[in-house]
C-alpha cells in the first residue's frame, strides 16, 4: 500500500509515528521516547518519531490494525493483544509458564521469542523488543487469595481471554469478563468480588480504594511487545536495522529499573491506602492450571514453542 | 503555510459549507474528515481508518444503554406508564410556573446520573416528556432545548465513566474524589436550565396546576409507584451491585415491557412501532457517533491538539486568562467532538498547563467535564441536540436560540466551577478524600 | 416495480434488526441472570453484544439513508425552489454516494480484507467477517439512493416550471 521505503535512504527523512496507550508519566513513555529521541541522534536525524501517547489513535486492536493499513509505523501493544494476529503469542497468557524472573528473562532473550516476533510477518508487522509488564497477581475486596480454596465461588474480573477464562475456572473461581474501566465500579459495588493486575492496578486504577487485599499469586508475566511495521523495517539499512535493535535495549533495560520503582511505589502508596499485601504458596496454583499445559501442548506448534519455553528453564 | 493549520481549515472549511448547503451532519463529518485526511496520508488509508472508527466507535458494550433507554423509553411512552409518571410529578412541581420543563430537567439530573450517558437520558426522559409537553400547549423547540441541555447534567453527577476515564488518563486522580467533586456542578447545571425555565414560563404566563384534593393526590401516587418503582429497581439495582449501568438499561426494557403488558395499552401495531423507532433512531445517533470518531482521529493525527496548546501558551501567562482560554477552546472543540475521545484528547496536553497555574487535578476534571458536557449539546453537532430534537418532532435549528438562552445561567455556572474550586473540592475535603 | 423493490429492502433491513435488538435485550439480560440464576457469569455476551449493537446501528442507518432521516440542517435547502432545488438535492447526494463508496464500500472493504485471518478473543470469529457490515450499509445505501432516483424526475419536472 505504501513505499515509505525510497531510493536514496540517506537523504530523506524518515518520520515515523509510534503510537501507545500509556499516561505521559507511565515509565513506558519515559522509556519509548528516549528510544526516539536515541534513535534520531544516532541517525543524525534521518528516522524522527511522532510520539501518541493515552490511545488517542485508539485501542491495541485498533492500532496493530491501523499498522497493517500503514498510517501507524511503530507501537507498543500487550502480547495479549497480538495473539488475535499469531497464535504464538498466546503462550504468554498462560499461568506459571515462567517459573523465575530469571526464565522469564532467558526466553524474552532468546530465539525463541525472535521467533514468535516473525510470527505476524504477514500482517505486515513484526516484534521489535519488549518490555516487562510486571507479574499479575488477584486482589479482592478484603479476604486475601492464599489457598485456591479462598477463590472458591468467587467472581473475579478477567480480560477478554479465552486463557484467563480457563485459569480461573480451573482454579476455583468465576470468571467474568468486564472492559476495564468498569472495574472500579463493579469492586465498589460488589458486581465482582475481585480482579487480577499487578500492583500499580491499585494506584493508578485506584482500585486500591476499593479492594484492600492484595495476594501474590504471581500467575502470569506477560510482556509488552514493541512492534514495527514490517515493509519500513525491511526498508532499513542494516546498520539502521542495528541502532534500532541496540536502543530498543537499552529503552528495555532503562523501563525495567523505572518500572521496578513504580511497582516499589505503587506498594507504598496502596500500603498507605489501607491494602494489605499476602505472600502466597505457589505451589498449589502451579498444580491445578497444569491441565492448561497440556491442552496447549496438544497444539503441535504451541507444544514446540512450550517445550522450548521449559528448556531454558535452567 | 504549517501543514497543521492547512489541515485545520480543510476540515472546518469543508465542514461547514457541508452543513451549509444540507447535508446529513453524519456524512459532513464524514466527507470534511475524508478531505482533510488526505493532506495526511494517502486514501487507502484514510478510507480504511474511516471504515475503522466507524465501526469500533459503536462497538462498546457501554454505548448499549442508549439502544436500551431508547427502546424501554418508547416502550413507556406507547405503554401508558409515561403518563401515571407525568401526574405525579405535576404533583410535585406543579405549582412551580413552567411544571413540565422543570420537572424534565430533574428527570434527566436523575437518569443521566443513573446511565452515565447524556444521550441515554435525552432519549428516555425526552420520549415521556414530549407528548405531555405538547399536550399542555408547551413549544415544543424550547421544551427539547430544556431536555437537549439538561440532560449532561448526568455526566457530572456519579456515577459517571468520564471521570473514570479522566482518572486513568490523568495518572490516577482518586476516583472517589471526583465522583463527590461532581455533585455540586452537576447539580448547579440542571439548576442553571431550571432558571431559564422559570423565567420563560413567567414570561410565556405558562398555567399552573390546581393543586388536586387529598384522594385524588392519593390516587395519583399509588397509581405512580410501580412505574415509580421502575427508578428504584433501576437505580437499587445498579448502586446496590446488583448490575452494570448498562445491564440496568436492559433490566428497565424489561421492566418497562412487563408493565405496559399489566397496563393492556400495548397493541402489536404498537410493538412494531417501537421497534422500528428504536432501531431507525440508533441508528442515526450511533452512526453520528461512529463517525464523530473520524474526525476525532484526523485532528488528532494531523497534531492539531498540541498545535492549539501552543498557540494558548502564546497568547498569555495570566492564570485567569489562561482558564479563560481554556473554557472557550474546550466549548468550541467539546461542539464536535464526543466527551469520550474529548478526555483523552486534552487531559495530557491541558492538565499541565492548569497544574502550572495552580490547579488541582480533581477541580481541572470537573472544569474539563463540564466544558464537555455542554459541548454535548451544543449547536450546530451534539449528540444529546440530535436525539433530543428528533424525539420531540422539532427541526433542529429550532431549538438553537432557546438552547443559546439556556447557555447562559449555565455559562456562569461554569465560570464560578471554574474560579472558585469549591463548588468541586467542597464535598471531596468534606468526606476526607483529598 | 421500484416500489415493490423499495418495499422488500426496507422490510428485510427492519426485520433483520428487529431480530438483532431482540437478541441485544435477551443478551444483556441473560448475563445478568447467568451470574446470579447459574452462578456462573456468560463470558462472551460482553464480547457478542457490542458487535451485534455495531449491525443494528448500520442497519439502522442505511434505512435512514433510505427515509432520507438522517439530521441535517435545512435552513438553507428549504428557502430552495425549482432549479437551485434540484441542483443541491442532486450535490447532496453525489456526496452521500461519495461517502457510501469511499468510506463504508472501499473503506470497509479493507478493512474486510486485513483483518479476515483475525479472531475475536472470546468467540474467535472473524473480525473480516465482523467488518463486513461496512460494505454490506454502503452497498444498500448505493441501492437506495439508485432507487430515488426516480424521484429526481419529479423535481427536475418542477424546476423545469
Ligand atoms: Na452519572
Ligand atoms: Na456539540
Amino acid at each position: 500500500s505504501s513505499e515509505t521505503g525510497g531510493e536514496s535512504s540517506s537523504e530523506e527523512v524518515k518520520k515515523l509515528k509510534l503510537a501507545h496507550n500509556l499516561s505521559e508519566d507511565h515509565p513506558i513513555h519515559t522509556a519509548l521516547t528516549s528510544f526516539a529521541e536515541d534513535i534520531e541522534e544516532k541517525t543524525d536525524g534521518s528516522i524522527t518519531f511522532e510520539i501518541f501517547s493515552n490511545g488517542v489513535l485508539g485501542s491495541e486492536q485498533e492500532v496493530l490494525e491501523q499498522m497493517q493499513s500503514g498510517s501507524v509505523d511503530v507501537t507498543k501493544v500487550s502480547a495479549g493483544a497480538l495473539e488475535s494476529f499469531s497464535d504464538d503469542y498466546s503462550v504468554f497468557s498462560l499461568p506459571y509458564i515462567f517459573t523465575s524472573e530469571e526464565h522469564y528473562r532467558n526466553v524474552m532473550e532468546s530465539d525463541v521469542v525472535e521467533e514468535i516476533y516473525q510470527s505476524t510477518e504477514d500482517n505486515n508487522f513484526i516484534g521489535l523488543s519488549y518490555f516487562d509488564s510486571g507479574a499479575r497477581s488477584f486482589y479482592t475486596k478484603d479476604t486475601p487469595v492464599e489457598t485456591p480454596e479462598d477463590l472458591d465461588g468467587l467472581l473475579i474480573r478477567v480480560m477478554d481471554s479465552p486463557t484467563a477464562i480457563e485459569m480461573i475456572e480451573l482454579l476455583g473461581g468465576t470468571p467474568t469478563p468486564l472492559a476495564y474501566g468498569e472495574v472500579y465500579t463493579a469492586l465498589q459495588q460488589g458486581v465482582i468480588d475481585g480482579a487480577e493486575s499487578n500492583p500499580t492496578a491499585l494506584t493508578t486504577g485506584q482500585h486500591g480504594e476499593v479492594s484492600k487485599a492484595f495476594s501474590y499469586t504471581e500467575h502470569t508475566n506477560i510482556p509488552d511487545i514493541v512492534v514495527i511495521r514490517k515493509d519500513i523495517w525491511d526498508s532499513f539499512s542494516d546498520e539502521e536495522k542495528q541502532i534500532f535493535e541496540e536502543t530498543a535495549n537499552e529503552a528495555r533495560v532503562e523501563h525495567t529499573d523505572l518500572w521496578n520503582k513504580a511497582i516499589e511505589e505503587a506498594v507504598t502508596e496502596a500500603e498507605g491506602m489501607g491494602v494489605e499485601f499476602y505472600d502466597v504458596d505457589k505451589e498449589p496454583f502451579i498444580e491445578l492450571v497444569q491441565p492448561l499445559h497440556d491442552k496447549y501442548s496438544e497444539n503441535e506448534r504451541l507444544g514446540e514453542l512450550i517445550e522450548r519455553i521449559n528448556e531454558l528453564d535452567k | 503555510m504549517d501543514p497543521v493549520i492547512l489541515t485545520a481549515i480543510i476540515l472546518f472549511g469543508s465542514f461547514f459549507l457541508l452543513l451549509f448547503i444540507g447535508v446529513p451532519i453524519a456524512v459532513s463529518i464524514g466527507i470534511s474528515s475524508l478531505i482533510a485526511g488526505i493532506t495526511l496520508v494517502p486514501l487507502d488509508m484514510i478510507a480504511f481508518s474511516s471504515a475503522q472508527k466507524i465501526f469500533q466507535g459503536i462497538n462498546s458494550f457501554t454505548l448499549l444503554a442508549v439502544i436500551f433507554f431508547m427502546l424501554s423509553g418508547s416502550i413507556m411512552n406507547n405503554g401508558g406508564i409515561a403518563v401515571r409518571l407525568v401526574n405525579l410529578a405535576k404533583l410535585i412541581v406543579g405549582r412551580l410556573p413552567g411544571s413540565l420543563d422543570h420537572t424534565n430537567v430533574v428527570g434527566n439530573m436523575l437518569f443521566g446520573s443513573i446511565s452515565g450517558s447524556a444521550v441515554a437520558s435525552t432519549a428516555a426522559i425526552g420520549s415521556v416528556m414530549t407528548p405531555l409537553q405538547k399536550k399542555e400547549g408547551y413549544d415544543p423547540s424550547f421544551s427539547a432545548a430544556v431536555n437537549i441541555t439538561s440532560s449532561p447534567s448526568g455526566l457530572l453527577i456519579p456515577p459517571t465513566g468520564a471521570f473514570i476515564i479522566y482518572s486513568l488518563v490523568s495518572g490516577g486522580t482518586s476516583i472517589s474524589a471526583l465522583f463527590m467533586a461532581g455533585y455540586i456542578p452537576g447539580i448547579m447545571m440542571g439548576l442553571s436550565v431550571m432558571v431559564l425555565v422559570y423565567w420563560n414560563a413567567k414570561k410565556k404566563k405558562y398555567p399552573v396546576t390546581e393543586w388536586p384534593t387529598l384522594k385524588e393526590a392519593l390516587k395519583i401516587v399509588l397509581q405512580a409507584i410501580p412505574s415509580l418503582s421502575l427508578v428504584i429497581v433501576v437505580i437499587g439495582g445498579i448502586i446496590g451491585g446488583i448490575f452494570t449501568a448498562t445491564e440496568g438499561a436492559a433490566v428497565s426494557v424489561l421492566y418497562s415491557l412487563i408493565l405496559a403488558l399489566c397496563y393492556r395499552q400495548l397493541k402489536w401495531s404498537h410493538i412494531s412501532t417501537i421497534v422500528k423507532e428504536t432501531v431507525v433512531m440508533t441508528g442515526i445517533v450511533l452512526f453520528l457517533v461512529g463517525v464523530s470518531n473520524i474526525m476525532s482521529w484526523v485532528m488528532t493525527y494531523s497534531g492539531m491538539p498540541r498545535a492549539i496548546t501552543d498557540l494558548l501558551l502564546s497568547v498569555s501567562e495570566d492564570p485567569i486568562i489562561i482558564l479563560l482560554l481554556m473554557n472557550i477552546i474546550l466549548l468550541v472543540i467539546g461542539t464536535f467532538m464526543d466527551i469520550t475521545p474529548g478526555i483523552l484528547i486534552f487531559t495530557p496536553i491541558f492538565l499541565p498547563i492548569a497544574m502550572e497555574v495552580g490547579m488541582d487535578p480533581v477541580h481541572f476534571g470537573v472544569v474539563l467535564v463540564f466544558n464537555l458536557a455542554i459541548g454535548v449539546s451544543s449547536p450546530p453537532v451534539g449528540s444529546t441536540l440530535f436525539i433530543g430534537s428528533s424525539i420531540a418532532g422539532v427541526r433542529l435549528e429550532s431549538t438553537f436560540v432557546p438552547i443559546l438562552k439556556i447557555y447562559i445561567p449555565i455559562i456562569i455556572s461554569l465560570l464560578l466551577v471554574t474560579y472558585f474550586p469549591w463548588f468541586s473540592l467542597f464535598l471531596p475535603k468534606l468526606f476526607g478524600l483529598m | 416495480m421500484i416500489d415493490k423493490i423499495k418495499t422488500i429492502l426496507n422490510w428485510t433491513i427492519l426485520f433483520i434488526a428487529s431480530v438483532l435488538l431482540a437478541a441485544l435485550v435477551l443478551g444483556a439480560l441473560w448475563q445478568v441472570s447467568s451470574r446470579y440464576v447459574l452462578g456462573s457469569p456468560s463470558t462472551y455476551t460482553n464480547e457478542l453484544l457490542g458487535y451485534l449493537l455495531v449491525w443494528t446501528s448500520m442497519l439502522g442507518a442505511s434505512y435512514a439513508f433510505g427515509s432520507n432521516e438522517h439530521l441535517a440542517l435545512t435552513f438553507m435547502t428549504n428557502k430552495l425552489q425549482g432549479k437551485n432545488l434540484f441542483v443541491v438535492t442532486v450535490v447532496n447526494d453525489l456526496f452521500i454516494l461519495a461517502f457510501a463508496v469511499f468510506v463504508l464500500l472501499r473503506g470497509g472493504l479493507e478493512a474486510v480484507t486485513l483483518t479476515m485471518s483475525q479472531t475475536t478473543p472470546i468467540l474467535g470469529i472473524s473480525i473480516g467477517l465482523l467488518y463486513s457490515i461496512l460494505p454490506i450499509s454502503g452497498f444498500i445505501i448505493i441501492i437506495y439512493k439508485l432507487l430515488n432516483l426516480k424521484d429526481y424526475k419529479k423535481l427536475a419536472e418542477k424546476a423545469g416550471d
